[in-house]
């Protein structure tokens, strides 16, 4: 379905409110909005050890962080298969060596692989242990790690599965926020910046895990 | 509010939802208030949890941005204030890029209006079963009773919302809506309504929540949810979370409902760096929410999950009332919470459902008043010590204080205040305007207020004072609560002359 205005009605008599109260002439674009001064707003420079900082912010966040060479991916992600105690992985990862190692890792954990796509939605998601993401990015600033949904990967496996391993191929960190929002030209359907297990303090403001999302989340960077 | 037992061992009927958000008006405070008052419990729950929220937020910003933590709020005020300087430019150009990228844009000019297109949505698609994530413009259209109404089960997904659905309740916080209830009252809901096991552990209730709802997030054919922040450039929503429930409420359903305010709008995704910096510190001291879901569109051909419909719908229920220039930066506010938990008088109230309305604390006393009528809420403007410590707390820079002012302003111009008050603040402004008046009516009321003292004297020659118990006329109500101390025999003022050498002539 394509997108379309529902009501231009409403549309019109909202915009004809908005120039009353105003006092603005119908039609004039607006002007450049403020900078966004960097020498204010920035919190992370482009020379400090990404790597480094961005392992230590994640672990903050409660994630844990692994570091291994590509030859040791399906190693490393089998460990943490095994740890975890997960029978069954959900993934929806594009052809290529993070798909090849998680398919492997799940056969030496002896666990069952649930493609995303055997299942309508995120039923997939639903039902497996641990799902295994390619992480677009991971920002230092933040330990925040991205991930996006397009055609070959899910809106659900990092975040309905009890237990999240993102892998994040080669280089792809950025210091700052700022950094890679200005990257973010045209952003894909769904894109999530991820800084954590789910967490809730609801109930007396005591910190929970797990509550709707992962009760877990790993990040593996491979060299 | 749950039955509980209060400080005079009585139980109190809770009030219920509609009743906390939707009073009778013209809305009295003092009846909340009171009530509150007496709950000493429900006080301690909310001031412990704002006093940790409060420092950890000081403590998180000054540790981030140091002494550039001032100008970086100025900078995320005059991003906001820009794009409601130009709102229809923004509001055309996010509409046209969500249009593009495949969403169906819905205006609703108020609370029916928003309501009626999320019913009709439901009913065109056939939806049943609604998963909600946390949006207080949903509380101001009251839109999850308009669901049930027309048999559309909806399901309240963040844990503290979910809660004060089962029990009927309202939320009272922005941020933390059962900041007013603890753990047991979790487990009796959770025993009457899903037939739980009684457990007090947090650990446990939140695990019986979660199994509940999986399998709600698993059947559901709607999703609901609000929005944070929308980009016009990209034509984006930005939904922050800590528990995944939104973006499992926006990713599994085949029908995505967004209802976001006019005022969410930013022009570019790089301002979005300013907001995030600034909003999870603001409202739980956290570095930035565990989940920033940044959605563009409904799924695209190819893919495999996702919603197939993504409405968006853009509500004004009163804002382009505030967008008026005075009112104006009131809009600017992205429900952080900060200057809840920073407000004495919140603190003093038993939280948010004192303030009879959606937005409670000093952001909502500023806001209410103008949204729904300042005859309707004309309590709220006063109920501030004016001490700033909003002011402090705000990321984007409200002068909330002065807006209350403006607020008392008007309740006097437009004579809602009534006349005995205002004929007492005419004399007291002419008593002020002449020195010896001024003396005159202190020294006056300094003989009177000493009469009324009882109880012991304070000997010491300075302070000697004593305690009003039970005051005269107007002053009775403030003495209800709290002793007032007389004044000194003598001003300080003139001991103070006293002690200084001798001026020389002429001086005043």
């Amino acid at each position: 379905m394509s997108g379309r205005i529902a009501n231009p009605d409403s549309q019109g008599e909202m915009l004809r409110r908005i120039r009353a109260a105003l006092g603005a002439r119908a039609g004039d674009p607006p002007p450049a909005a403020p900078l966004v001064d960097e020498e204010l707003v920035r919190l992370v420079s482009p020379e400090a050890p990404l790597a480094a900082l961005f392992s230590r912010r994640a672990a903050d966040n409660g994630i844990r962080v692994h570091r291994c060479s590509a030859a040791q991916l399906r190693e490393t992600l089998a460990g943490i298969l095994r740890d975890e105690g997960a029978c069954s992985v959900c993934t929806a990862l594009p052809a290529g060596a993070v798909a090849d190692a998680a398919l492997g890792a799940a056969g030496d954990a002896g666990a069952a692989v649930i493609a995303a796509r055997s299942r309508p939605g995120l039923g997939a998601a639903f039902e497996a242990d641990a799902g295994i993401t390619d992480a677009e990015a991971v920002i230092a600033e933040t330990g925040s790690v991205v991930v996006r949904s397009d055609s070959e990967r899910g809106r659900g496996v990092f975040v309905a599965p009890p237990v999240h391993i993102a892998v994040l191929p080669g280089a792809g960190a950025f210091p700052d926020l700022l950094d890679f929002l200005r990257t973010l030209r045209s952003p894909p359907t769904s894109l999530v910046l991820v800084s954590g297990p789910s967490k809730t303090a609801d109930i007396e403001g005591i910190l929970i895990t797990g509550v709707h999302g992962p009760r877990a989340v790993h990040v593996v960077l491979t060299e | 509010m749950s039955a509980r037992p209060t400080a005079a061992g009585l139980e109190e009927a809770p009030l219920k939802g509609e009743e906390i958000l939707s009073p009778r008006l013209p809305y009295h405070m003092a009846d909340r208030a009171e009530r509150a008052a007496r709950d000493v419990q429900l006080r301690q729950f909310v001031e412990s949890a704002s006093e940790i929220k409060f420092r950890g937020r000081i403590d998180t910003c000054r540790s981030a941005f140091g002494d550039r933590y001032d100008a970086v709020r100025r900078l995320a005020g005059a991003v906001k204030q820009h794009a409601l300087d130009h709102l229809d430019g923004y509001l055309q150009r996010f509409t046209d890029a969500a249009v593009a990228a495949g969403a169906v844009v819905h205006f609703a000019l108020d609370a029916a209006e928003a309501n009626r297109i999320c019913l009709a949505v439901a009913q065109e698609h056939g939806c049943r079963l609604c998963v909600k994530s946390k949006s207080m413009v949903t509380e101001e259209t009251r839109l999850v009773p308009a669901l049930e109404a027309a048999g559309i089960e909806t399901l309240e997904t963040d844990l503290g919302e979910f809660i004060v659905q089962l029990d009927d309740d309202a939320p009272s916080h922005i941020v933390t809506p059962m900041i007013h209830k603890d753990r047991t009252a979790v487990a009796r809901a959770f025993v009457r309504e899903l037939g739980a096991e009684y457990t007090e552990d947090p650990q446990r209730l939140t695990m019986i929540a979660r199994a509940h709802m999986r399998e709600k997030f698993r059947a559901a054919d709607l999703g609901i949810s609000g929005a944070n922040f929308l980009i016009a450039e990209t034509g984006s929503l930005v939904v922050c979370t800590n528990e995944g429930n939104a973006d499992l409420s926006m990713a599994a359903p085949r029908v995505h409902i967004a209802l976001v305010g006019i005022e969410k709008l930013v022009p570019r995704m790089q301002d979005l760096a300013v907001f995030l910096k600034l909003l999870a510190r603001s409202a739980t001291a956290q570095p930035i929410t565990v989940y920033t879901s940044i959605v563009t569109g409904p799924r695209k051909a190819g893919e495999h999950d996702g919603p197939e419909h993504l409405h968006i719908v853009l509500v004004d229920n009163g804002r382009t009332e505030l967008l008026r220039e005075e009112t104006r930066e009131l809009l600017r506010c992205i429900r952080c919470g900060a200057c809840l938990n920073a407000c004495p008088v919140y603190r003093k109230v038993g939280g948010g459902h004192a303030y009879g309305a959606v937005y409670s604390g000093p952001i909502g006393a500023a806001i209410t008043p103008v949204m729904k009528g300042l005859g309707a809420y004309a309590d709220l403007p006063r109920a501030s010590s004016l001490c700033g410590a909003c002011f402090q707390a705000c990321p984007v820079h409200i002068d909330i204080p002065a807006q209350l002012v403006r607020l008392r302003n008007e309740l006097v111009r437009r004579r809602i205040e009534g006349w005995g008050k205002r004929m007492v603040m005419r004399a007291w402004t002419a008593a002020l305007r002449r020195r010896w008046t001024y003396r005159a009516g202190a020294g006056l009321l300094r003989q009177v207020m000493r009469a009324r003292g009882a109880g012991p004297r304070v000997v010491d020659p300075i302070r000697d004072r004593r305690w009003i118990e039970r005051g005269l006329g107007p002053l009775r109500a403030w003495t209800k609560e709290r002793d007032l101390p007389t004044p000194t025999r003598r001003p300080f003022r003139d001991w103070w002359a006293a002690q200084l050498p001798k001026k020389p002539e002429g001086r005043r």
